[in-house]
Parts: C-alpha cells; sequence; structure tokens
C-alpha cells in the first residue's frame, strides 16, 4: 500500500505542477455470464465474473510513472480457488537521462534468446510475470550495461482459469554486458541469480545461470548468424553437490543461421537443452512451479510444445517468393529429441508447407498449409497429427471485408483417434467493426455429457477511436492450447462475453 | 470487498466519457506526450526515439506470427518512402519472444521493407505505448512529440484512414 500512495503521489504531483505533464489510461472492463460448459468437470461452471484492469501513466520530461490496478469478482464462486480482489498489480518509476536509464517498481527483463531469463508480457499465453525492485541501465551505441534485482511479480488473476494466484516473492538478481562493434558484430555476457521462496526437500533452494552470445546480425548482405551458450548451478535443499554432479548443473546451447539470396531464405535453427530449467515456487493456480525462462521451440507457435529441459533438436525452414513478394511458398521440418538420454526419450517429426497469395493491392489473401506431426517412444507411437489450415480475406468495396478461416486436425493419442477443428466466417467493416461466426468441434472426449460441437458469434465494434466493445455468445471448445511454447488447459467456454477497451 | 470494486468500475467509466474520433484527431492541448526510448534494430544499429525530434512518426507493434500485422505493415512500408521527405518515420515494433524471433529476419528480407524494424522482445516499448500488448497496434505522433491518436487490429481499409491521417499530421 505503501507504494501505491508513493506512485500516486509522484503521478499526480507530476500532473498538477508541471506544464509539459501528460496523463494517459486505458481501461480494460470484462462482464461475463458463465453457463455449463459440458466439459465434464466440475468447478467452472454456472457463475458471473466481472473483471477491470486500469492502467494509468503519467509524463513529466525525463520522469515517468505508471500504475496498473486489477479488480475482479466472481458471483457465485465456484469453488475457493475464485477469489474477490482489488489489486495494486504494477508500478513503475521511470527515470531517463541519456545514456542512463533507473527504473524503480515493475519492469520486463529479458537475458539473450529468453533461455536464461525471460520475464515478459505474453498476452497470446496469458503469460504476466515481471521483476519488482530495480534496475540501472546504461545504453550507448557500442555498450549495453544493466543491472537489476528485486521479487517475481506474478499477474495475481490467471485469466484462463480465472483462479487466484499468490505471489511468490522469489527473489533473483543479475546483469548484463553487450558489446556492439561495427553494427554487425554483437557480444553479450549476462547473469542471474534466483531464490526460489517455497522450500521443498529435494528441490532447488538457490540457483544461478550464466551466459553468453554472439550475433553477427550484418557480416554479410546474405547471412546472419546468432550463437548462445549457457551454463547453471543449482543447490538442492538437504544435499551437497559440485558444479559437474548432474542434478545441480545445467546446459543450453542455441544457434540460428539465417540466409537470404533475394526471393529465396533459409532458417536454420538447433538447441540442446540438459537439465536446464529456471523453475520458481509453484503456482497456484497451476500447482506447478513457474518458469522464469522461454527458449527457442524450434515450433510453430501453435504447437503442442513438450517441457524444454530436456531437449535436443533441429528445425530447418526455406521460403521462395514469386510476383514481387505476392505469392510465397514455405516448407518447415522440425525434429527433436525429449529426454535424449531417457528410457522415455520421445521423438518428434513435424514436417508441414504451404503458401500464401496476397492480391488487390495487399487487400485481400489466400493462405493454406497442412502436414503431419508425430511423436514416439522407442517402444510405440503416442502422438500423431494430420492437419490443415486455410485463412481467405477478401476485400469487397470500401471499407467491407469478408473472412473465413478454418483448421481442421486428425490426431490419434495413444492409438486412440479423434478430430478437432473450427471453422469462423465474419464480415468485417473498417472503422465499425466485424461480426463472426465460429464452429468448432472435438471429438477427443465421447462422454454424453461433453460437448463435442460448440456454436458461438462474435461481434466488435469500434465505438469511438478510443472506446471498443467485444462480444461473445455461445460455446466455444476448450483443452490443450498452446501458443508460444506455452502450453495450458483451457476450460470450454459457455455464456455470453462482453469486454470494452477504453484509452484515455 | 464489493464497495472497492465498484469504486474501481467507477473510476474505469468515467474513463469512457473520453473525446476524440479516428477521423478527427485530438486537440493539440488534449494530445499526451511521447516517451522516449532507445531500442536495437534488427541491424544491429541503436535506434534513438531523440532523433525523431520533428518529425511524424508511426509506430506499428507487430509479430512475425500475426496475420493482420503482416497484410497492415507493407502499406506502411510504402507510405514511410513516399512521406520521407515531408518528415514522416514510421517504425516497426517487434513484439516476438525468444520462441518466434528467429523467424522475424526472413520476413524482413522477404518484404523488402525499408522501414526500421526495432526488436521489443521484452515488452519494454509495448509497456510505454501498448499496455494490453496487442498485435497490431499502431500509434501516432505528431512532429512536437505528442501522441495523438492509436489504433488497435487491422481490416482492410484502415491503411486509407492511416494515411488521412498521416498527411494531416505533416501539414500542421
Amino acid at each position: 500500500m505503501r507504494s501505491l500512495l508513493v506512485a500516486l503521489l509522484l503521478l499526480f504531483a507530476s500532473s498538477a505542477y508541471a506544464e509539459d505533464a501528460t496523463l494517459s489510461a486505458t481501461n480494460t472492463f470484462t462482464a461475463e455470464v458463465r453457463g455449463d460448459n459440458q466439459n465434464g468437470t466440475e468447478g467452472d461452471d454456472d457463475y458471473t465474473a466481472v473483471i477491470n484492469r486500469l492502467t494509468l501513466k503519467g509524463v513529466t520530461g525525463a520522469l515517468s510513472a505508471g500504475l496498473r490496478v486489477d479488480a475482479f469478482g466472481f458471483s457465485p464462486s465456484p469453488t475457493p480457488d475464485f477469489e474477490d480482489d482489488v489489486i495494486l498489480e504494477r508500478f513503475e518509476l521511470r527515470f531517463r537521462q541519456k545514456p542512463w536509464t533507473l527504473v524503480g517498481g515493475d519492469f520486463y527483463q529479458q537475458l539473450g534468446r529468453g533461455i536464461a531469463l525471460s520475464m515478459r508480457k505474453e498476452d497470446q499465453a496469458t503469460i504476466d510475470t515481471t521483476l519488482q525492485g530495480g534496475l540501472v541501465e546504461l545504453k550507448t551505441r557500442e555498450h549495453h550495461a544493466a543491472v537489476f534485482g528485486g521479487r517475481a511479480n506474478p499477474a495475481n488473476l490467471d485469466e484462463i482459469s480465472q483462479h487466484f494466484i499468490e505471489d511468490t516473492n522469489d527473489v533473483m538478481a543479475g546483469g548484463l554486458y553487450d558489446f556492439t562493434q561495427l553494427e554487425a558484430f554483437d557480444t553479450g555476457v549476462y547473469g542471474v541469480f534466483i531464490t526460489p521462496t517455497e522450500k521443498l526437500l529435494g528441490e532447488r533452494t538457490k540457483q544461478h545461470t550464466e551466459g553468453i552470445y554472439v550475433d553477427l546480425n550484418g557480416l554479410t548482405k546474405h547471412a546472419a548468424l546468432y550463437l548462445e551458450v549457457d551454463l547453471q548451478h543449482r543447490e538442492l535443499l538437504g544435499q551437497s553437490c559440485s558444479f559437474f554432479e548432474e542434478d545441480c548443473s545445467g546446459k543450453a546451447a542455441y544457434a540460428a543461421l539465417d540466409l537470404s539470396f533475394g526471393d529465396f531464405s533459409v532458417l536454420a535453427e538447433g538447441i540442446t537443452l540438459e537439465a536446464f530449467e529456471q523453475r520458481g515456487s509453484r503456482n497456484t493456480a497451476l500447482n506447478r512451479s513457474f518458469e522464469y525462462n522461454q527458449p527457442p521451440t524450434l515450433e510453430r507457435i501453435d504447437q503442442e510444445v513438450s517441457p524444454m529441459r530436456d531437449v535436443q533438436g533441429a528445425r530447418l525452414k526455406a521460403e521462395v517468393t514469386f510476383l514481387e513478394q505476392d505469392l510465397l511458398f514455405t516448407v518447415d521440418g522440425v525434429y527433436k529429441e525429449i529426454e535424449p538420454d531417457s528410457p522415455a526419450r520421445v521423438v518428434l517429426m513435424h514436417g508441414f508447407g504451404g503458401g500464401e497469395y496476397s492480391f488487390q493491392e495487399g487487400r485481400s489473401r489466400l493462405s493454406a498449409s497442412s502436414g503431419y506431426r508425430q511423436e514416439a517412444t522407442d517402444k510405440a507411437t503416442v502422438k500423431t497429427m494430420v492437419h490443415g489450415e486455410a485463412d481467405y480475406l477478401q476485400w469487397l468495396w470500401s471499407k467491407l471485408s469478408l473472412h473465413l478461416s478454418a483448421r481442421h486436425e486428425s490426431r490419434t493419442l495413444e492409438d486412440d483417434p479423434f478430430v478437432r477443428g473450427s471453422a469462423l466466417l465474419g464480415v468485417e467493416w473498417t472503422g465499425l467493426g466485424s461480426l463472426t461466426f465460429e464452429f468448432g468441434y472435438d471429438t477427443q472426449n465421447p462422454s454424453a455429457d461433453v460437448a463435442n460441437e460448440f456454436y458461438a458469434g462474435i461481434a466488435t465494434l469500434e465505438l469511438m477511436d478510443n472506446l471498443s466493445a467485444r462480444l461473445v455468445g455461445g460455446t466455444q471448445r476448450g483443452g490443450l492450447r498452446c501458443i508460444a511454447g506455452v502450453c495450458r488447459d483451457y476450460p470450454a467456454f459457455s455464456g455470453v462475453s462482453g469486454t470494452l477497451v477504453a484509452r484515455y | 470487498m464489493f464497495e472497492k470494486l465498484v469504486v474501481s468500475l467507477v473510476l474505469a467509466a468515467s474513463l469512457w466519457s473520453a473525446p476524440a474520433s479516428a477521423e478527427e484527431p485530438s486537440d493539440a492541448g488534449a494530445r499526451k506526450a511521447a516517451q522516449a526510448f532507445d531500442a536495437d534494430q534488427l541491424d544491429g544499429e541503436l535506434f534513438e526515439f531523440e532523433s525523431t525530434e520533428g518529425k511524424v512518426v508511426v509506430m506499428s507493434f507487430w509479430a512475425s506470427w500475426c496475420a493482420p500485422c503482416l497484410q497492415e505493415l507493407p502499406h506502411l512500408d510504402r507510405m514511410a518512402t513516399d512521406y520521407a521527405e515531408q518528415g514522416l518515420i514510421v517504425l516497426a515494433v517487434n513484439t516476438d519472444g525468444p520462441e518466434t524471433l528467429s523467424g522475424v529476419r526472413s520476413i524482413v528480407n522477404r518484404k523488402k521493407w525499408t522501414m526500421p524494424v526495432l526488436l521489443d522482445s521484452e515488452g519494454a516499448i509495448a509497456n510505454l505505448y501498448n499496455p494490453r500488448g496487442t498485435n497490431p497496434f499502431i500509434v501516432f505522433v505528431d512532429r512536437n512529440g505528442q501522441i495523438v491518436s492509436s489504433h488497435e487490429g487491422y481490416a482492410p481499409g484502415d491503411e486509407a484512414e492511416h494515411e488521412a491521417l498521416i498527411k494531416r499530421l505533416l501539414a500542421e
């Protein structure tokens, strides 16, 4: 509460007394009435939810301040996991005097390609954990250095399950130094130290990770290369072990090579993670540890990705364009071994390809892709998937366009076949909004009390430049969805949901 | 508890009386100061916001997996070229996380964009201008470094409205 008062005082004092001060706000208000989603589980049906998120920013010269207040309530609360609260979720004071930046409060921090640390906001995957503490940063054309420290501060409302997440207060501190030479050669070193608050027997009590990277982003006109190596040491409660013992150490390496020759380009990536993890205390909404890193997955953003702890893999992607970049063809292949040295080793292969055509001066487009994915142990095939996707946007005239999108997956899970997919048909009117009909299906669970078909209507409205609304009514399929390497089990939706977004 | 929620909602509701429309940029007095920042560009160069002083700036937040973004950006790149001499700078602020960042370069090369592509993987720029973290999201800044308007999403035809607004700002 003290931090709230300090932040508010500075924010509004600056607005009141400084001539050049401005205050801006973004507010997102959501109201939902949820019925029985027929997913075969109790505890997520028949309730009303009201969620509001208010972000305020004040700027005066070199000083800025920001805060975010989250308010949420549920009636009736389906389980004790749903809590009503009003929380000062974020606050930030920022002072910038080139080449220095000082931040006190909440900030996001990433090291390298996210293998060592990735504290960031990823709305698509509903990830939002900041570091609440202090940051001192120096940035010039050649040198970039920073030191930071604080506690992990996850957003307390899990937006998928709508369950409450307790703060972990895991402590972190670290730093980085990056040197750029001739704008083509960039190299950096960094380190981070983490102490989870939760102490469990056999689990780590503190861990430190160091890394180095080299980014050759302009050596030639046609090639770019990125290399990164990370080492980690963990101390376990009730055990002592040296740096080289397997239980206490982790290793990681990542490389990406981009080649581009006119209309043809190739991307090659490889990664190896050996007992590498950056786990914190338990996430009370998910009943598993927070993960403070997000390594490259080598996968398409929507794929079901296995935990990135013990993985070896590679990916090759090629693209070629025609008709002055209006026509694109892509092929992509991924090979990964999960827990490669374990009897439970899983081999993953995924190959897919497709094309995209833009026409009517880029106002219309047609894209389609398909592929095959398989995960198998030494003894059996665990999962297979044949998938196809299509997206067609046709500009009709003036401000009106038609949008058709469909995807289908024929899957097997331990030899049990099922299909899953969705189709959306919508009309969009620029400056006014859109109206979309969604049909979804999922036959994985054939139980009579579980829905297999889903129908929903979605309307978006641009009421004013600074006020927009989104309404959803009907049913939408849930299940495991993965975005950016983060997989979550979404509850199916049944009911009505309305969101208003205001900016001022 | 419920009273707290009501107070919060009333505070939020007060924001919805805000003026301005897409067609009419807000009055100069109502514009908000744009916050300065430094960011790494895709080509390794450092971008300093101060270098845009006296120019109209358009910031477009995008990601490699965002289809509407990839449809909108070619229009913005074309405007960046067409209106460069009149003082327009378009910044393509990439928000890809580490898991998809490797795909950004090939898109930029393939599309042959000439506008600066800023890397905002950890969301520092988004935190200043795009707190909801949505893609695509576009911000217009006038020659005095004041935010004129912002817009979430892209539908065919939006580019014409964006261009009209850019012309007005360049003429101010």
